[in-house]
């Protein structure tokens, strides 16, 4: 990729990222991530520009205020995430990158919100837990991986595509973004779209 | 104990001082004070490399070297608030430790319910 991949890192990122650091985990998917984006990198090869808007630091903010963490620690937190999209290559601003969360017919507010910013800032990928919640009408889906866990048991991961106007995005779960970083997979959406494709019938996911 | 040091300065630069210490609503001592905590803080090398760079008055380079300087400062100030955050064990600590993939629906979990209370 010639430019910076646009991440959007969802706000259950950042906070299973601070979690695993408090729970003693090392080198998990979100620790790499945040970590990579914070220092500008995607892969081996490109640069990162991270997308965040104002709503969704708030969220992260209400969170860490329901932890009952001091105002002064989560400021610094949120503080941080801002400067590194202002200082990040393509420099932004969170406090610009408005939502528009009325173009997309999501059940949940918040979420339709995340992908506003996400199409609105030209995001080339949304990375998130919460796939479920972005699944609709107006996206393409793949499935990619499965997965076991404790309160949901078996989960089928899928990494979804949303071509609205001029905006191309590919919401995609933290281990498949991983994987396909591993495997050095170009993330312009459409060349990483193609190869999702090729490798879910190729598994037969 | 504090001591007070005196320094000759041209005048274009005791004019930026002043927007500086105006712009941050703070008298030009404390500007000047902070100046020079942070000028005696850098490694020699840095300190000489700012000052050619002023000396040459190679705007670009100075602006380029800047917005690096911030985005280090950046992934460094997210490494230690989260550090900080992580320190506390407010998410159980290590007895809480389990697969990632469960890790990760338990922050999803709190994130919507954080949205949710908005």
């Amino acid at each position: 990729m010639d430019r910076p991949v646009r991440v959007l890192l969802d706000v259950n990122i950042f906070v299973g990222n601070i979690m695993a650091y408090d729970r003693g985990h090392k080198g998990t998917a979100t620790q790499t991530l945040v970590s990579m984006v914070s220092g500008q990198q995607w892969g081996i090869a490109n640069t990162a520009q991270l997308i965040i808007s104002f709503e969704m630091i708030n969220t992260l903010e209400m969170v860490l205020r329901r932890l009952k963490y001091s105002e002064d620690r989560i400021k610094s937190y949120s503080g941080s995430i801002v400067d590194i999209v202002k200082y990040g290559p393509d420099a932004l601003d969170p406090y610009l990158i408005l939502g528009g969360e009325e173009r997309f017919a999501m059940p949940d507010v918040e979420d339709a919100g995340v992908l506003a910013t996400a199409v609105g800032a030209k995001a080339d990928i949304l990375v998130t837990d919460n796939l479920k919640d972005f699944t609709t009408k107006d996206a393409s889906a793949v499935e990619t991986q499965v997965v076991n866990t404790t309160s949901s048991g078996r989960r089928t991961l899928q990494a979804l595509r949303y071509e609205i106007g001029n905006a191309d995005l590919i919401v995609a779960h933290p281990f498949d973004v991983m994987q396909w970083m591993r495997l050095g997979y170009d993330f312009t959406p459409r060349t990483l779209w193609d190869v999702i494709q090729k490798s879910e019938n190729e598994f037969g996911l | 104990m504090s001591s007070t040091v005196s320094a000759n300065v041209d005048g274009k630069t005791a004019t930026k001082l002043k927007m500086v210490a105006s712009m941050e609503n703070r008298s030009v001592s404390n500007a000047v004070s902070s100046a020079i905590t942070v000028f005696v803080g850098l490694p020699k090398g840095v300190r000489d490399f700012l000052l050619e760079l002023n000396a040459q008055n190679d705007q670009e380079t100075i602006i380029r070297l800047g917005r690096e300087m911030m985005a280090a400062a950046a992934r460094v100030r997210l490494e230690k608030a989260t550090n900080d955050l992580a320190a506390e064990h407010r998410f159980g600590g290590r007895e809480h430790a389990g697969s990632e993939i469960d890790l990760l629906e338990e922050a999803t979990a709190l994130s919507r319910a954080a949205a949710r209370r908005k």
